[in-house]
């Protein structure tokens, strides 16, 4: 008979565990309300990840998606600094082989990319450096991904890329995961290699969401977002059930294992210790639990009870553990990791 | 380079000193080792007094600000709004201090009227409603940046040499004289020398250590005051809370924002001087009591200045009156503290007066006499016109609105706004910039029109990219916000995305 877990919080840490319970044959319910930091991140995994099992279902998941991951290496920001990273998509790497000319280009007015101010940025990266603007028309409104599906659009853009002088191209983040694939493409037209500028707050962190996300609907994980878990219920040393909120709906869910995954103060998440966060404005929301609390065990990564002894089938894991570690978030890097070993531990019980 | 005259310190003081020097005919330099607007001229609360506050323990002070309060109105009517202000009182406060502070501002010549709490609450809708009494004075908000700005101007056109980022790190003493002085120009890292006959020490909270370049001594305290900037104007007038001066108790609408401010505690020195978690809540816990509006609204900045106060003690006790002071140990160095900006023109004429004693001149001060930036007229009366006046005064009308592409949404900065601004040999960074325009001084407090004003600065000054943000970072840094809430999570964000993603990172 199939296990029952709750997951609350769906970033990285949350739909990664939620995928890799489903596989594994557990009843997933994952619940998560807000934009996770996944969502705000750059897509492009910083730290690092100690489990080398964590890291194959990464990259079996990233190149079934249609968005291959590589590294350990080098992606340059859309102001131009350096961003090193584990594990980034392949078009955002540039250390591999660092090109011998990049031209930074611009796309109309939008502002995702100042091509002047990264190219200068740049400059020391590759022997030449160039800023260029493609000439076309777009608002600040529109997404670049809107442009870059336009047919005539891209054709322009096409035409724009050949006459680069940099062999390699610096463009601002505008493929999604649907579109991820046609940067090959685009590559033949041109003659160029295109890289994908490393931004936050963007399509390249919706990306990567995107892909957590499908990957544990199609493993079979029940997705319950816009809603907010309000309050945990617990009996002795178990964790037996939450209650659910969204919108007037509230409902109770029961289950058999619980894993809180709900990110760190940058957004609104929950912290699971108070101690080593500075919070004297009592600013960041926590979820009612009368019995949980007072930390958690970095072992498996249990949750303890007030009392301090280990709950039994309660678990954290990602940014709401960062307080005795990182206030400003642990990283996509030890989000997935935790996800990885949580669901090892939640395997054993 | 021989000169008659130099002024240390490009603050109020200084910059005003020039200009009346240079209106004598008097042939001066102003070296300035910031910014114009580095030391406390750029870190006050923006307050144009009627002299209210100071009437009860201060009067000469009071009469002072009320008698340069129109002067000021007259020759500077572009920088300055005429808000007018209110003295108000809530329950608890002393019910008889408002006839005392009615008699005193009578005894000061501060101009004032006692308001019906019905007229006070109609003209201010934001105060508590419980008020138990109001009185109206000629209070205003004064925008220091671009006033230092036409100080300096004006010298200049009258002959005036003015360096900015050029810092004075020696004086040489011969025969009870300063005789060379020798500056630092960071533009070039070259070292100057220039021969005075007369010094003007006017560098604020930094007049000892000129004074002890030449040997000379001269005390003073530090005291340093702190203030909120919130989002959005939340009282049309000055709101003065009526009771002897203390902390958080007063609010000055000045451009897009609010002002709160200010706290008095000693400080250690001018670069020692932080703002901390413990102001911030007091300010906003007193301010509430007058405008509970402020209680949820938004903070964007921090920040605080130091006030030089003449005299061992300092504090609220210590007189916000000025002196000039001749050096006995160094014959031709004039020291010149204390005051407010408020009396920056009074303060530099007595010091003029005296340097023209010294030097045998006898033409009178005409500064209370010209306008600064005459013919400065909003054209058209727009509100983007309006703005530009405010800060650029006549200059306003050689920018051009024609194609209007804002850059700092918060404060409706203009691309041809930065690009005018960048004309001048003094900007030198992005911080110079800001200090200018205002962009970056809003709401989101600059983290993406910094990046659109370093883009132009690439193009047009081929500044180095990364060294000349971090510069600003740090710099904007001294501003840091305590918030709480949603407002502490984007504090926070934007931190995070500053190091963590883009890997600037503020020193320290
Ligand atoms: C702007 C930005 C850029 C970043 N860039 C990078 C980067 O480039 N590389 C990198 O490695 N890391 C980066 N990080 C850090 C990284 O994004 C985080 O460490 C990581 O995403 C944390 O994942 P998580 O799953 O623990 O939390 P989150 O992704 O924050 O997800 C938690 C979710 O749970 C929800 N939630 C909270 N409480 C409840 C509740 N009671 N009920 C329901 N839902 C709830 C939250 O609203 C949130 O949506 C960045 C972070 C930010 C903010
Ligand atoms: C918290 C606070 C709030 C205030 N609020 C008000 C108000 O609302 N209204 C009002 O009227 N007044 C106010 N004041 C008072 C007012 O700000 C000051 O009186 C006035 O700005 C002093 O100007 P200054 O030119 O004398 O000094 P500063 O502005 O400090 O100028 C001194 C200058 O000297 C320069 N300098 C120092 N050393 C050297 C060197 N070696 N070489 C070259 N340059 C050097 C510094 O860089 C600095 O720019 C306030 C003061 C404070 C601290």
């Amino acid at each position: 008979m199939s296990r029952n877990a709750v997951v609350v919080g769906m970033g990285a840490s949350g739909l990664f565990s939620s995928y890799l319970l489903a596989k594994k044959g557990w009843k997933v319910t994952v619940v998560g309300r807000g934009t996770p930091a996944s969502a705000m991140s750059t897509g492009c995994i910083k730290g690092q990840i100690v489990n080398d099992g964590c890291i194959e279902e990464i990259l079996k998941m990233a190149r079934s998606n249609g968005m291959p991951m590589t590294g350990p290496g080098t992606g340059a920001t859309n102001l131009g600094t350096r961003f090193d990273c584990t594990l980034l998509p392949v078009h955002s790497m540039f250390s591999d082989r660092m090109p011998n000319s990049i031209t930074v280009l611009g796309i109309g007015g939008h502002p995702s990319l100042r091509p002047r101010l990264t190219a200068s940025m740049l400059s020391g990266w590759a022997p030449k450096v160039d800023a260029m603007t493609a000439d076309v028309e777009i608002s600040p409104e529109m997404t670049l991904a809107a442009t870059f599906r336009d047919e005539a659009l891209s054709d322009r853009l096409v035409e724009v890329m050949k006459d680069a002088a940099g062999e390699s191209i610096l463009l601002p983040p505008m493929f999604t995961l649907h579109d991820y694939m046609r940067m090959g493409e685009l590559e033949r037209r041109c003659g160029r290699r295109l890289m994908e500028a490393v931004t936050p707050l963007g399509i390249p962190g919706q990306r990567f969401l995107e892909m957590l996300l499908s990957s544990a609907v199609s493993s079979g994980a029940v997705v319950w977002s816009g809603r907010k878990v309000t309050s945990i219920r617990t009996n002795g040393d178990r964790a037996v059930q939450v209650e659910v909120k969204g919108g007037l709906d509230s409902r109770r869910l029961d289950m058999d294992a619980l894993l809180l995954a709900t990110g760190g103060p940058l957004v609104d998440g929950t912290l699971l210790s108070t101690e080593g966060i500075s919070d004297p404005f009592n600013t960041f929301q926590t979820i009612n639990c009368p019995g949980i609390g007072g930390g958690y065990a970095h072992i498996g990564q249990r949750l303890r009870d007030r009392s301090g002894h280990e709950m039994k089938n309660a678990f954290g894991a990602g940014d709401c553990l960062c307080s005795e570690r990182r206030s400003f978030g642990n990283g996509l890097a030890t989000a997935l990791d935790d996800a990885w070993m949580t669901v090892q531990a939640m395997e054993a019980l | 380079m021989r000169r008659d005259v130099l002024v240390i310190g490009g603050g109020a003081t200084g910059a005003g000193v020039a200009r009346d020097l240079s209106l004598r005919g008097i042939d001066c330099i102003l070296l300035e080792m910031g910014d114009y607007c580095h030391g406390a001229s750029g870190g006050n609360h923006g307050l144009l007094h009627s002299g209210g506050r100071y009437v009860m323990k201060d009067r000469s002070s009071a009469s002072e600000c009320a008698s340069e309060n129109k002067v000021l109105r007259r020759i500077a009517p572009f920088c300055i709004e005429g808000t007018d202000g209110l003295f108000v009182s809530v329950p608890g406060d002393d019910p008889g201090f408002g006839d005392v502070f009615k008699g005193s501002c009578h005894a000061a010549g501060v101009p004032t009227a006692e308001l019906s709490l019905k007229e006070a609450l109609s003209l201010e809708p934001g105060l508590d409603p419980g008020i138990t009494r109001c009185f109206e004075v000629e209070d205003g908000s004064i925008d220091p940046f671009a006033l230092v700005q036409a100080n300096v101007d004006q010298a200049r056109e009258n002959g005036a040499t003015v360096l900015n980022h050029c810092r004075v790190t020696g004086i040489k003493v011969k025969d009870g004289r300063a005789s060379d002085v020798e500056y630092v120009d960071e533009r070039d890292g070259q070292r100057h020398e220039v021969s005075p006959e007369i010094i003007v020490n006017a560098a604020g909270s930094w007049a000892p250590t000129v004074a002890g370049l030449a040997g000379a001594d001269l005390k003073m305290a530090l005291d340093q005051g702190s203030m909120l900037v919130f989002d959005g104007r939340c009282c049309g007038r000055v709101v003065n809370r009526l009771r002897p001066p203390s902390n958080g108790d007063i609010a000055v609408p000045n451009h897009t924002s609010t002002i709160l401010g200010t706290t008095s505690r000693s400080a250690p020195s001018y670069e020692g001087a932080t703002v901390s978690a413990g102001d911030i809540d007091l300010l906003k816990k007193e301010a509430a009591v007058l405008l509970p509006g402020l209680r949820n609204a938004r903070v964007v900045r921090a920040y605080c200045g130091v006030r030089p106060l003449l005299g061992g003690s300092g504090g609220r006790e210590a007189s916000r009156s000025f002196s000039v002071i001749r050096s006995e140990d160094v014959d031709n160095l004039l020291s010149v503290a204390g005051g407010k900006l408020t009396t920056y023109r009074l303060m530099a004429e007595k010091v003029s007066d005296q340097v023209c004693g010294m030097l045998g001149n006898s033409v009178n001060c005409r500064t209370h006499l010209e306008e600064l930036s005459p013919g400065a007229v909003p054209v058209g009366g727009s509100i983007a016109s309006t703005r530009l006046v405010r800060k650029y005064g006549a200059k306003a009308s050689s920018i051009s609105t024609s194609s209007p592409k804002v850059i700092c949404s918060c404060e409706q900065v203009l691309h041809t706004e930065v690009e005018h601004v960048l004309q001048s040999p003094d900007v030198l960074t992005m911080a110079d910039v800001m200090r200018r325009t205002r962009a970056g001084m809003g709401y989101c407090q600059g983290l993406d029109c910094s990046l659109a004003v370093l883009d132009i600065m690439v193009e047009r000054r081929h500044v180095e990219a990364v060294p000349t943000f971090n510069d600003f970072l740090d710099e904007r840094g001294r501003g840091q916000t305590m918030a709480s809430g949603d407002q502490r999570r984007q504090e926070m964000l934007r931190e995070h995305l500053l190091s963590g993603v883009y890997g600037l990172r503020r020193k320290g």
